[in-house]
């Protein structure tokens, strides 16, 4: 892979994980590791099999994380003793417990930098740990209050230890062997870790833990039943599924996919949660609409499949033969039209985007198959094409995850790579002017006005509960009560893309519905790329209050609508107060005592709000918000003033509006990267459209 | 230990409808917290999977 620009990637990196010392453990592990594992243990006479279902270890990839959730029962929130409870930590509680309600157990682990590294005392390694899980259950009850759910020391749900020197227990592990924790210390002080290996092995209070304390699918599916389907609970299949009944109607979904790192063959994994999956049956893709026959089935073993003809209800699946999203249901052919699963709910919006395009110019094509695959497999992850430099323009919620996929994509297309770019977003700020147009011919007409959608519609689309496809009425009656539409508007919404909204107010437009489709294709463009410097639009809520549409289709076409639809978003929007907003991140950093203020120092300079400064016995924690555009040299600046001693982690949180004196020069900056006249846009080059007379006599637009 | 079985026998475990002994887990983590080298040890310590398999499990040390 080339990098144009091959510092910044590796900063990124670098700036995720906060040190580069475990780099190479990571990578070994991805080696070993894969994606469902399956464990055995003996416990008090019992045999008992797991199924390890591996989520992606970066942030990035919440909506992998969320898709590879829906399959479990329950989580192991692993925290390390020395950094505590971190951004992510958080972020994970919160999809993992929160979300797809996985009962936690928790294990702290690398103890042994506790006591190795900062040579805490028994006493103060305990308040450490206790802290912990203090921090860890007030997450818990933040995200999943109604679930009761807590973890504890004396209840056996917490275990500690260092999985690199592989040892661990739970309390009743410690008094069943009548070890006094004391003798950590001491074996520590003799350098003795191999008696800890032996003597505690860290298998068994980790499995212990999950045996006794996390539900198995015949406690945890009837409930996941009833929050991931929205079906009819009584019916036929409802019941199958809350039953996990081997012999009922098949319903399957796939819930990540996983693809070989040699043979590069993509494994879709799932789960069961009624019926049988078979090898060599036909099955049907109720979202893709479609039927497929597995070829080979089985469950996964390092990186292959191990073939099992038949998994009964209650399994996790490894199957070839077919590709799909994750996410989507699987049933037997004779099933069409039932209920498939819930979508998950994830807000995808790129903050960052990077261009590639193959080295050898005939591997385009190629190219595009992976792309397309790879996107498919991260639902946070979008791409499109670059019409005129035939890039594929990859966009994400951050520039390791952009990092990540086209390594991926490089193993089967050498590519070569743009550095990072923010991407920005243009948003309206006040209710633009109602605008009539005609198109290019003067045979139709169209009258659109646009305005900032208010925040709370705006939230409920990132929330997942209002989208494009559900049901009109029931979408129209959210929008009233939540947001306080008006209901004739509310039921009269075209279209929702990303966060914009189109709606017909049109009353008695004729023929309208004859160009609804292209009108519809052009607001998705314009969202896409509007008028500032093609950065994507937020909130915008464009409404059509009138039209006048010719009665021979053939002067109604594509380009006629474009032409009149394209000019009044446009005008419109620039007398609608547009500015530029940009991506802010959530940072959390844990620093040294004594070294916070100069850390504050360059969190000052890099325009960063603090949110909050919290005292630990020998570390500072501040937590703050910082433009995603300032984290660039962030690293660098950082190491060099804390000597490599500061751990820190970030994530999305937003937009903010760009400030006044940094409008103009963003907006040419931009311009100029994509080749756009290096001016601010007016009303004025939209003119030739404008109806009934020709010339823009409104005000210019300035910021 | 891996406990190395043959495929047969691993079916019958998966296949098994003795469901109150069968537990679907993640784990997850912040980044770097250990959960790779926490998965490796599990699956070192308790893995179950055919001798082909183990087989792979070996190289990769």
């Amino acid at each position: 892979m080339q990098l144009e620009n091959s510092s910044s990637p590796t900063n990124c990196l670098h700036a995720r994980a906060g040190r580069s010392s475990d780099e190479e453990e990571r990578k070994r592990g991805i080696t070993i590791f894969t994606s469902v594992a399956l464990l055995s243990y003996d416990y008090q006479g019992q045999n008992y099999l797991f199924q390890l279902n591996d989520t992606p270890g970066h942030i990035s990839f919440t909506g992998e994380v969320s898709r590879a959730l829906r399959g479990s029962d329950g989580v192991v929130l692993l925290v390390d003793a020395l950094e505590g409870v971190m951004t992510q930590t958080e972020t994970n509680i919160r999809l993992a417990v929160g979300e797809e309600r996985c009962k936690p157990v928790l294990f702290i682990n690398k103890v042994d930098r506790l006591i190795k590294e900062l040579r805490l005392t028994p006493k103060e390694v305990g308040k450490r740990l206790e802290q912990i899980a203090m921090d860890v259950n007030s997450l818990i009850k933040k995200y999943a209050p109604d679930t009761g759910w807590r973890v504890s020391f004396q209840d056996g749900t917490i275990a500690i230890g260092s999985a690199k020197h592989g040892w661990g227990f739970t309390i009743d592990i410690l008094k069943e062997k009548g070890i006094d924790p004391k003798v950590i210390f001491e074996k520590y002080e003799k350098g003795e870790e191999k008696w800890l290996r032996e003597n505690l092995p860290l298998d068994e209070p980790l499995l212990r833990m999950i045996v006794k304390h996390l539900p198995s699918p015949k406690e945890a599916q009837p409930e996941k039943i009833r929050r991931i389907w929205p079906g009819d609970q009584d019916s036929e299949l409802g019941k199958a599924m809350r039953g996990i009944d081997p012999d009922g109607p098949l319903m399957a979904m796939i819930t990540k996919l996983f693809i070989h790192p040699r043979t590069k063959r993509v494994v879709l994994i799932g789960r069961v949660f009624s019926g049988t999956l078979r090898a060599g049956e036909q099955v049907r893709l109720l979202t893709a609409k479609r039927l497929e026959r597995v070829q080979r089935l089985g469950v996964m073993e390092i990186t292959d499949i191990l073939d099992i003809p038949e998994i009964p209800a209650g399994n996790l699946f490894a199957l070839y033969g077919f590709h799909c999203p994750a996410g989507e249901t699987i049933v037997a052919p004779d099933m069409e039209g039932v209920t498939p699963f819930v979508e998950i709910k994830y807000a995808a919006e790129p903050v960052v985007s990077i261009a590639i395009k193959p080295l050898n110019p005939q591997e385009l094509d190629k190219l595009g198959k992976w792309v397309k695959l790879w996107v498919s497999a991260d639902p946070t992850a979008q791409f499109r094409i670059d019409e005129e430099t035939k890039e594929y323009i990859l966009s994400g919620i951050d520039p390791l995850q952009l990092e990540i996929l086209t390594k991926r994509i490089n193993e089967m297309v050498r590519i070569k790579v743009s550095p990072p770019i923010i991407v920005y977003r243009e948003v309206p700020t006040q209710r633009g002017m109602e605008v009539q147009t005609k198109s290019n011919n003067a045979l139709n007409r169209i009258k659109i006005y646009v305005e900032p959608l208010d925040p709370v519609t705006v939230d409920l689309i990132r929330k997942g509960v209002i989208t494009d496809k559900m049901d009109r009425k029931e979408r129209a009656k959210i929008l009233h009560e939540k947001a306080g539409w008006d209901s004739r508007e509310a039921r009269r919404i075209w279209l929702i893309y990303g966060t914009n909204i189109l709606v017909d107010n049109t009353r008695g437009a004729q023929r309208l519905d004859r160009i609804k489709s292209y009108i519809e294709s052009n607001f998705i463009d314009f969202c896409n790329g509007a008028t500032l410097a093609r950065e994507p639009t937020l909130g915008v809520k464009a409404v059509i209050t009138d039209a006048v549409v010719h009665t021979d289709p053939a002067h109604t076409g594509y380009s006629e609508v474009r032409s009149m639809v394209m000019a009044a978003l446009n005008i419109s929007f620039l007398t609608a107060r547009p500015r530029l907003y940009e991506p802010i991140l959530r940072i959390d950093i844990t620093t040294p005592i004594g070294t916070e203020g100069q850390v504050m120092s360059i969190l000052n300079k890099k325009r960063a709000t603090i949110k909050q400064i919290q005292h630990m016995e020998d570390l500072v924690r501040i937590t703050g918000e910082i433009p995603a555009a300032e984290t660039q040299d962030l690293v660098d600046l950082l190491r060099s003033a804390t000597q490599g001693r500061c751990f820190w982690g970030y994530e999305p949180s937003g937009f903010r509006e760009l400030p006044k004196a940094m409008q103009v020069d963003k907006i040419m900056e931009i311009r100029k990267r994509k080749g756009l006249p290096l001016e601010l846009p007016q009303p004025k080059l939209y003119e030739k459209n404008l109806y009934p007379v020709e010339k823009w006599t409104g005000p210019s637009f300035e910021i | 230990m891996v406990r190395v079985k043959n495929p047969d026998e691993i079916a019958q475990m998966v296949r098994s409808t003795a469901l109150e002994n069968k537990r679907i887990f993640s784990i997850v983590a912040h980044i770097d917290h250990g959960k790779t080298t926490t998965t490796d040890y599990l699956l070192k310590r308790a893995g179950l999977m055919s001798p082909d398999a183990a087989g792979e499990l070996l190289l990769t040390d």
